[in-house]
């Protein structure tokens, strides 16, 4: 079987280059890998919103933190099993998303940014006041890794339950994406006053994107709780629903795996950085504003347009058999 | 047959009455041109029509459904489709992801879009992102969405705007031979087009209707002349 589709099949190269990650035993990088594979799906969640459907939200981290809350309580206090509780820690996403969708989605640009905004915060104010529940600010510790149905206690088992959902999720938003309701997204996004005149409601779209996106970030929150083991507040704060759209940027929010690749960068950074720098915040604004501004199109403008360039200087044509990156 | 039937449309912004007490009605498969100058509220007509704007007062039957509430997208539906004066696409994707988002709410099938492209001689561009193409063929991509609505009746607003003669000429064949199966109504600034194309003009002139008849009744209105083609 041939795959002449570029992003599957650099999805497809990434899974396999992310599978000899456990080989190395190394458990810095088990779990370094597996916090950028979470971070990959926040960002790509956020994406679908930001990137295809036009929508900037700064209240995305609401669904992170339903999803792993979620996991968290119920692991906790109803079922001890993961693969359990991340399957009701995705499903909780689904009230969120309708309720805070059918009461924001009616307005666009700056005012969804401010509601979202407002809502995401609503939810780290019930995350810290509702201490009986949600322990405050001190959070929920001893999610577990082993439960009655999967264990996944060793770092190489919940390494590939993350790689896991990492493949499935990303495969399944990129088909959602190239599909008829994926169609309707990326018209949204292109021009979103035309849509009626072509017989479709921009708020019936906008609310199915929420719901997709909301699912997605909310899996990446249930994910983190397990591998975690605890979560805080901190991930309901405002300041977090801007870390996938820094990693959107960086990466670059018109390719698919744009996200994915701002993702990595980020994590890298954040991680040399905060070893090396005592004003590693700073460095990081710095380093983004750089290749956000250098770049058109983030790292993923950079390297398709080297690509380009160093075909058209060295003469050699590379036949090119693969779809187009930028969907 | 009554296609549409517009009853005292009025609409204002402010002071200014941009439409005031329009009312006229659309025989199926006649070709109508709308003209006036510039401020007559010719696009405020089509966008009270298609539910771009809300009128302040007025109904509006299509085909014997009061459509005066409807969202435009449930217009759209019913069958009224419009294009737009500056050319209004989704620049990100290609020809023919922009006849497929307007075919999934209409139907039309793949071949039918392919047939489309081919009518519009857009097949070479099928992969080509609308932002690319040059502004003659986006016009021609605006057409293929709104034929690909298969609308029952199609409003145009100003199709020949900035198309070379002879793109003009081929529009005018195009649009005579549309017309046979579709009910069109168009606004134009052109009079070759307009009266090359029109089984019946309307005229507006600071938002009402002055004049309404066959084109050679139009040509020959005194009142038309005056206020339209500047003859004293």
């Amino acid at each position: 079987m041939v795959i002449r589709d570029i992003n599957l099949a650099l999805i497809i190269a990434l899974t396999a280059l992310l599978l000899l990650v456990p080989l190395t035993g190394d458990r810095f990088y088990i779990y370094i890998t597996s916090l950028f594979m979470i971070y990959s799906l926040f960002a790509l969640s956020y994406n679908l919103l930001f990137g295809y459907a036009g929508l900037l939200s700064f209240g995305h981290a609401m669904f992170f933190a339903v999803g792993a809350y979620t996991t968290a309580l119920f692991t906790l206090k109803v079922l001890r099993d993961p693969l359990a509780g991340l399957v009701v820690g995705v499903l909780s996403s689904i009230p969120v998303a309708l309720v805070v969708g059918f009461l924001t989605l009616r307005h666009t640009r700056v005012y969804f940014a401010i509601l979202t905004l407002a809502f995401g915060m609503l939810v780290y104010a019930l995350l810290v006041k509702w201490r009986s529940v949600t322990g405050g600010t001190d959070g929920l510790i001893g999610i577990p890794k082993r439960g009655v149905v999967i264990d996944i206690s060793s770092p190489t088992a919940y390494y590939l339950f993350i790689l896991t959902f990492f493949t499935i999720t990303t495969i399944g938003l990129y088909l959602f994406i190239k599909s008829r309701w994926g169609l309707l997204v990326r018209a949204l996004g292109a021009n979103e006053d035309r849509l009626p005149f072509t017989g479709r409601s921009p708020l019936f779209i906008r609310l199915y994107t929420f719901l997709v996106s909301g699912l997605t970030a909310s899996l990446s929150g249930s994910l983190y709780a397990i591998f975690m083991g605890v979560v805080t507040p901190d991930i309901a704060y405002w300041t977090f629903s801007a870390e996938p759209l820094v990693m959107t940027l960086l990466g670059g929010a018109s390719y698919y795996l744009g996200p994915v690749l701002g993702a990595f960068t980020f994590i890298i950074l954040t991680t040399i950085l905060a070893r090396y720098a005592e004003y590693w915040l700073l460095l990081l604004g710095l380093a983004v504003i750089a290749i956000v501004i250098g770049f058109r199109g983030g790292l993923g403008g950079m390297l398709v347009s080297t690509f380009y360039t160093v075909r058209e200087r060295s003469g050699v044509w590379i036949r090119w058999r693969y779809s187009r990156l930028k969907i | 047959m009554e296609i549409l039937k517009v009853e005292n449309l009025s609409k204002s912004f402010d002071e200014f009455k941009a439409v005031d007490g329009v009312s006229f009605s659309l025989r199926e498969l006649e070709i109508t041109a709308l003209i006036g100058p510039n401020g007559a509220g010719k696009t405020t007509l089509v966008n009270l029509i298609t539910k771009k704007l809300k009128p302040d007062t007025g109904r509006i039957i299509f085909r014997g459904v009061d459509i005066t509430k409807l969202s435009p997208h449930s217009v759209t539906r019913l069958g009224i489709v419009r294009t737009f004066q500056v050319v209004s696409l989704f620049p990100t994707l290609t020809v023919y992801e922009n006849l497929k988002v307007a075919a999934l709410a209409s139907g039309t099938s793949t071949k039918e879009i392919e047939g489309i492209m081919s009518d519009l001689r857009l097949e070479k561009f099928k992969d080509t992102r609308v932002a690319q193409l040059p502004f003659g063929l986006q016009k021609l991509v605006e057409l293929g969405i709104a034929l690909a609505l298969k609308p029952k009746l199609l409003i145009l607003d100003e199709p020949a705007a900035g198309l070379t003669y002879e793109d003009r000429k081929s529009l005018i064949r195009m649009l005579k031979d549309m017309g046979r199966r579709i009910t069109l109504m168009v606004i134009e600034h052109d009079m070759e087009v307009v009266f090359g194309l029109a089984d019946r003009i309307i005229v507006m002139n600071k938002g009402k209707i002055i004049a309404d008849g066959k084109p050679e009744e139009i040509s020959s209105n005194k009142l038309v002349r005056e206020i339209y083609l500047g003859e004293g």
